[in-house]
């Protein structure tokens, strides 16, 4: 299994006996591999990211729009090539792992901007547009927040950590 | 990314998204134009067509003119934006023209212009085409064009678009009181029930069949036909002339429930159903007992008893074990076809309810108490079915008539749930800038239909008839005669009484129909019928509790 072998390949920490006897844990050196366990859930959230844009763009809207189809399009990809990134990283894998990740951020400030100054544009022409429509603008935008903002804005934040360390 | 700088890029952007959507809303609202610098647009309209019209600076009188032409007077504008959907969008259906500037000549589009062409409302469709939204952008472009004698893209391209809020002014016209739930009187609302009732009347051709689909506007029939549809106007027909007495009405249901006995009856094997287009189903054949049974009430004509316990028959026949009805018949192979439709088995429990009170035939009733248990019961039970509901007006209706006979508890909470839900999504009048108190919907952007405020208001009506007998004290009764008071009270206001008549071919020929919405002045025969039986359901009603809370 690809994503087995990736596992297995993984330099996990090292457990090493001190003089007092005590386990102490060697810590990955800079420019290591993230941890695995690490490397798994955010690869599986970037397939469930790809995956759910795929639904909500592709399979979700009636039509097609190229303003809207083409990003999908673009952060499905980013969103593969990050996952595979995370299960079989090498090392340019944390460029490929921020690049992804900025991008998906900045498509996702983009959207939920978007769904905001739409939302402010119809309430300047209609006026209070009515409880359904704000809590369909509220739940759209809530709905991608974890995805499209928290997703990526969490890989940027482990990924710096580990280039720290 | 260190934390630090995280929360600074997320901080920024939220900042500037704050800033820029208060600016956003600012920018695309209305600001009120000083009296002095509006624009008045003056029409002279005869037959519906515009004969002249002057564009001109206010003038002492606009306020209440006397002289001919009717006033639009633009008293807020806004920037509009010419690219798709936002000028679509722009344009609050109902309350916005457009003033197009370029080359220092102004053209305008006033509400009644749009309202004449009907441009509100048709510029996207979704839900299969019945629901449509935004204002039709070509149209608007290119009568403007016209006017600044450049093409429609010139428009778009060049000219400077403003959004103008217009307020109409009749000439010696008499503000008539705005009609809210806070003032219904039973009075008013028999007129109502009357003009409706005479729409369909007057509608009539030799064979007692109704004008289907009209062009209000225009005074034009849209060709096709709908027996299921016949029925129900049929029904409210039967109410309306019992309810007022009238002879004209009386006339007409009779001629209108003659055509259906004489023209649409024929055989399904064994059995009598009504035949539409060559087709038998359930959904026909129940709506025809619905206005046979009525007319049998109302004591209009009992032979109708016969033709009752013939298509009651015919729809027991359909019922499966479980209660559910089998929805379509194959004549050719004389036997049921087992598929479910829309509204049909609503339509069939109340039909078999009121056939047994008219035949007093306990199959009827058996019929009846089973498909309505089915369609309460395991007929909507599914995870989530609290929060989504189908179209339950006619299952309403059958738990009334049942309900002195074979009360079904489950079936009154069932109903109370459904009306609980519609109240959540009833306008009140902060709700929309349009005219939607009482209407029913999820947002501002499409103009409320009626017809669906006039379906949950009879249906709710006949919800609170059986739950003031069960328990006249539930905390349930206030709302839900809230909910039919305002829904009735937003019909009213819009029905032909008699309307803008500068803007119809012929005001007199629509007098007292009711349209699809505020914009779509297209009056179906069902939309009248709806309304008017919502209307007499709810002077039904008042007439049982004067006061009620």
């Amino acid at each position: 299994m690809w994503y087995s072998r990736a596992v297995a390949e993984e330099p996990a920490e090292k457990e090493r006996s001190g003089a007092d006897g005590a386990v102490e844990r060697e810590r990955p050196v800079a420019g290591a591999a993230p941890g695995a366990r690490g490397r798994l859930v955010f690869a599986v959230l970037a397939a469930l990211v790809a995956l759910l844009v795929a639904l909500g763009v592709f399979a979700g809207l009636p039509a097609r729009w190229a303003p809207v189809d083409v990003p999908a399009a673009i952060v499905m990809l980013s969103e593969i090539a990050a996952m595979v990134t995370l299960l079989r990283w090498s090392p340019r894998s944390g460029l490929v792992v921020r690049a992804t990740s900025g991008l998906l951020l900045a498509v996702g400030l983009t959207l939920i901007a978007l769904l905001v100054w739409t939302g402010a544009w119809l309430y300047g022409v209609y006026g209070p547009i009515g409880k359904g429509g704000a809590l369909l603008y509220f739940f759209v935008a809530a709905l991608a927040l974890p995805y499209l903002v928290v997703v990526p804005a969490a890989r940027l934040l482990w990924i710096g950590a580990k280039k720290r360390a | 990314m260190t934390p630090r700088a995280l929360a600074r890029l997320l901080g920024a952007w939220l900042a500037l998204l704050v800033v820029s959507a208060i600016a956003v809303a600012r920018w695309a609202a209305l600001a009120p134009v000083p009296p002095s610098e509006r624009l008045v647009v003056a029409t002279e309209w005869r037959n519906g067509e515009k004969s002249s019209r002057r564009v001109r600076p206010p003038e002492p009188g606009d306020d209440a003119p006397d002289g001919t032409a009717v006033l639009e007077v633009g008293v807020a504008e806004a920037p509009l934006l010419a690219r798709s959907p936002f000028f679509e969008l722009g344009l609050v259906p109902g309350l916005d023209g457009v003033r197009a500037s370029l080359g220092g000549r102004t053209a305008v589009v006033t509400v009644d212009d749009l309202l004449r062409e009907q441009g509100y409302d048709r510029a996207s469709g979704f839900a299969s085409g019945q629901l449509t939204m935004g204002a039709d952008r070509e149209l608007v472009l290119a009568r403007l064009g016209e006017q600044l004698g450049v093409s429609a893209r010139d428009v778009a391209q060049r000219a400077t678009l403003r959004r103008v809020r217009f307020e109409r002014r009749v000439p010696r016209a008499k503000p008539a009181p705005r009609v809210t739930a806070e003032v219904l009187d039973p009075a008013a609302v028999r007129a109502a029930v009357k003009g409706a009732g005479e729409y369909l009347a007057r509608g009539q051709d030799d064979r007692g069949r109704y004008r289907y689909l009209v062009n209000a506007l225009e005074n034009k029939t849209i060709a096709g036909y709908n027996l299921p549809r016949h029925a129900g106007a049929t029904f409210f027909m039967a109410q309306a002339a019992g309810l007022l007495g009238d002879a004209r009405l009386r006339w007409a249901v009779l001629m209108a429930a003659g055509y259906l006995r004489k023209e649409a009856m024929g055989a399904c094997g064994p059995y009598t159903c009504v035949i539409d287009d060559g087709e038998a189903n359930a959904g026909s054949a129940a709506l025809a007992v619905i206005a046979f049974t009525e007319l049998v009430r109302r004591q209009l004509d009992d032979s109708f008893v016969h033709e009752v316990r013939l298509l009651a028959a015919f729809l027991r026949s359909l019922q499966r074990p479980d209660g559910e009805l089998m929805h379509e018949y194959d004549r050719a192979k004389g036997r049921p076809i087992d598929v479910q439709r829309l509204y049909f088995s609503g339509e069939a429990a109340l039909a078999l309810a009121r056939a047994h009170r008219v035949t007093g035939d306990p199959a009827d009733l058996e019929a009846s108490k089973r498909l309505l248990a089915r369609l309460v019961g395991t007929g909507w039970s599914f995870f989530g079915s609290r929060y989504y509901w189908g179209e339950e007006h006619w299952t309403c209706q059958a738990m009334a008539e049942l309900w002195d006979r074979a009360p079904n508890e489950d079936a009154l909470t069932f109903c109370l749930r459904w009306h609980a839900y519609q109240q959540k999504l009833q306008y009140d009048a902060t709700d929309s800038p349009m005219d939607a108190e009482g209407a029913f919907g999820f947002g501002s952007f499409v103009s409320p239909r009626l017809t669906p405020a006039s379906s949950r208001g009879e249906a709710g009506a006949a919800t609170l008839a059986a739950l003031r007998a069960a328990r006249p004290s539930d905390p349930a009764v206030g709302p839900l005669q809230r909910e039919i008071d305002r829904a009735v009270a937003f019909v009213m206001r819009h029905q032909f009484t008699p309307g803008p008549t500068h803007l119809f071919a012929d005001p007199i020929a629509v007098q007292g129909g009711v349209p699809g919405s505020s914009v779509d002045w297209t009056v179906r025969m069902d939309y009248p019928q709806h309304a008017g039986s919502m209307m007499v359901r709810w002077l039904e009603l008042r007439e049982r509790a004067p006061n009620p809370p």
